[in-house]
């Protein structure tokens, strides 16, 4: 293998000048937006989405993976000092770091985090970097046929797994899928549900859909009920930080046990960063020896699932660019921000851009570095941005939205279009629809029709083809299998039977 | 507590609606082909009947359970919304500065705590900041001051 070639490769790609100040602008973006309340990680990379389009694409990826796995250091920032989680995936991590925080350990907290994330981090990279030519190599010999299966697989995983009801989550997939056809037809060049708007025959703007549905309809969520902490910042001294021989221990299985759950779970479609952090909580509980500390400050409960979400940050990364199918609603938008630029992530992507695959492979180590080199050093402006309140930032956020989407394609018919998914976003949440499988389907449903098409062209019409394929096949097994799953799960539940969990 | 979730029982309605709306449109206005040789049609209208079923999934279970009507933030949605929509309706004739402080003036009404005198300020910071960042430095294609008439 030369594997060694590619990381040299990697490496002179990731260190060129102006990637490097792009990595490291997206990781300071990243923690930045990760620590203000009320903007999740996915808000965070459609905001800024639009900014990185003025960017060569390799840049541009870098820097957007950077903002990804940015927001999940600046959230946990959030999660220890102000027991608020700046991002879903470290709401966990408010369980015991806060505590260790009012024991006037916030210090220790912050640097063990930073340290388990990047230890989780880097092994997840190490894995991707030796798993996806393998994945490649197989999946060079798949069909339309293949591509399409597992397509429905990913869609399927992603809403049964993921919390909530599954059939709200499988209604949304559809729902996507169906805005998703918006637009021109590829094969017949018809326009279809356009209602003579010349604005939608390119279909629905992805940047629109994503801001409406995760920006505007999160700040209206938010206005009323984000309220600004105060934080007492002068235990935050650098001395502070320094752990004692037991944490540094305690710490040591945990981070190895989260990074194997988080590696794991970031694979698979559907599950992801916060399921992670969530399992490997309860994994460190169940496996302790005095599981009664947890809650009131055990460091176990905050390594384990911070280096279980940072190692789910990278791997997810695994699918989105080797078979471009994408496991969350981020990779979605990743996978938008290439595709705009007229690059299609697949098994091609390794061979035929090997400086940007590469490239951006060696950058979520460096970005990971700078984040613990930052981080020590800015956790006071960290603590400052904590409380600043809403009111200013809200008008700002709906500023971002507003340029950002314009922006794209110049286009103020896309704002309008902003204005009609935030308050479909908004009235979604009120309602429990989960908006992220609704992107997912969006961003898979042109993809899934052509392959779909294409496979029923060369079988003549004959659909046991998605069957009969061994693969094919197995997969669509697999995939029904865990459709039934999520609806008996589904069906118990609403009975009243709700399951308890550790 | 109401008898019935009316929340639920209202998604799963609307969506069955769109489902079957966006199936019967696909089936009367385009063509829909062979499975070997498929029309434009075909794959939306089977997606709009598969939405109308998982609809009504929503919906049925709902009729016999009971459920908390969400209150809706009217007040905070109207603000936000209106404050993107003057947005999208100024920056074209009017420029994008017109723009963003119409947008943080109506925008900020969602909750008050400004007053009018800092929400000008402010506004006027962001659209220096805009200027610089969007206009000067990415060289965007985007009027700063603009007069239709």
């Amino acid at each position: 293998m030369d594997l060694f070639a590619n990381i040299a490769l990697g490496l002179e790609t990731a260190l060129s000048p102006s990637n490097l100040l792009f990595c490291f602008l997206g990781v300071f973006l990243g923690t930045f937006v990760g620590v203000l309340p009320g903007i999740g990680a996915l808000a965070a990379v459609s905001m800024l989405f639009p900014l990185t389009l003025h960017l060569d694409l390799t840049t541009a990826l870098i820097m957007l993976a950077g903002i990804w796995y940015g927001t999940a250091y600046g959230g946990s920032i959030a999660s220890i000092l102000l027991n608020v989680p700046g991002t879903p995936s470290s709401a966990v991590v408010c369980l015991d770091g806060y505590p260790m925080a009012r024991q006037g350990r916030a210090g220790v907290a912050l640097l063990m985090t930073t340290a388990s994330s990047f230890v989780g981090g880097s092994i997840g990279i190490i894995l991707m970097m030796l798993f996806s030519p393998v994945i490649v190599a197989y999946a060079l010999e798949f069909g339309s046929a293949e591509y399409f299966s597992l397509m429905v697989l990913g869609l399927i995983a992603a809403s049964t797994i993921s919390e909530g009801s599954a059939v709200k989550s499988l209604a949304m997939v559809v729902l996507g899928l169906l805005l998703g056809t918006v637009g021109m037809d590829i094969y017949t060049g018809e326009d279809r549900f356009t209602f003579g708007l010349l604005q939608l025959s390119d279909g629905i703007s992805l940047v629109a859909l994503a801001m409406g549905l995760f920006g505007i309809a999160e700040v209206i969520a938010s206005v009323r009920t984000v309220e600004t902490g105060t934080v007492n910042s002068k235990d935050l001294t650098l001395r502070s930080m320094i752990p004692t021989l037991d944490d540094v221990k305690r710490s040591v299985m945990p981070t190895l046990r989260g990074t194997g759950l988080g590696s794991f779970f970031g694979i698979l479609p559907g599950t992801g960063p916060t399921i992670a952090s969530f399992m490997s909580y309860a994994v460190e509980k169940r496996v302790a020896k005095q599981p009664e500390r947890f809650g009131k400050g055990a460091i176990e409960g905050v390594v384990g699932p911070e280096a279980a979400n940072n190692a789910a940050d990278q791997t997810a990364f695994i699918p989105t660019m080797t078979l471009g199918i994408p496991g969350s609603a981020t990779m979605a938008i990743m996978m938008g921000a290439m595709m705009m630029q007229g690059v299609a992530p697949g098994p091609g992507l390794m061979s035929e851009h090997p400086s940007l695959f590469w490239g951006l492979v060696m950058s979520f180590w460096i970005g990971n570095l700078l984040l613990v080199i930052l981080n020590a050093p800015l956790v006071g402006l960290w603590v400052r941005l904590l409380t600043v309140p809403y009111y200013y930032l809200y008008p700002a956020i709906v500023m971002f939205v507003c340029i950002g989407v314009y922006s794209v394609h110049n286009s103020a018919f896309d704002v309008m279009l902003v204005v009609a998914f935030g308050a479909l976003g908004y009235l979604m949440r009120l309602v429990a629809l989960p908006a992220a499988p609704m992107l997912l389907g969006i961003v898979l449903g042109p993809m899934m029709e052509e392959n779909f098409r294409r496979a029923t062209m060369l079988s003549h019409g004959d659909l046991a083809t998605f069957f009969t394929r061994p693969i094919s096949g197995s997969v669509l097994a697999f995939a029904v299998l865990l459709l039934a799953w999520g609806l008996w799960v589904g069906i118990r539940n609403s009975r009243g039977h709700v399951p308890t969990s550790g | 507590m109401q008898k019935r979730d009316y929340a639920d029982c209202a998604a799963g309605g609307v969506l069955t609606a769109l489902g079957l709306g966006a199936a019967i449109y696909a089936f009367g206005h385009y063509d829909m082909g062979t499975f070997s040789n498929m029309g434009s049609g075909l794959f939306p209208a089977v997606l709009g009947a598969l939405l109308a079923l998982l609809g009504l999934g929503i919906l049925v279970p709902a009729l016999g359970r009971q459920g908390t009507m969400p209150a809706i933030e009217w007040r905070s949605a109207s603000a936000v919304l209106a404050g993107t929509l003057a947005f999208a309706l100024l920056v074209d004739s009017f420029g994008m500065v017109p723009a963003i402080f119409a947008m943080a003036g109506v925008t900020s009404l969602a909750d008050r705590k400004l007053k009018p005198l800092v929400v000008i300020i402010f506004a006027a910071l962001m659209a220096l900041f805009c200027v610089i960042v969007f206009r000067i430095g990415l060289g965007m294609p985007i009027p700063v001051f603009a007069w239709p008439f």
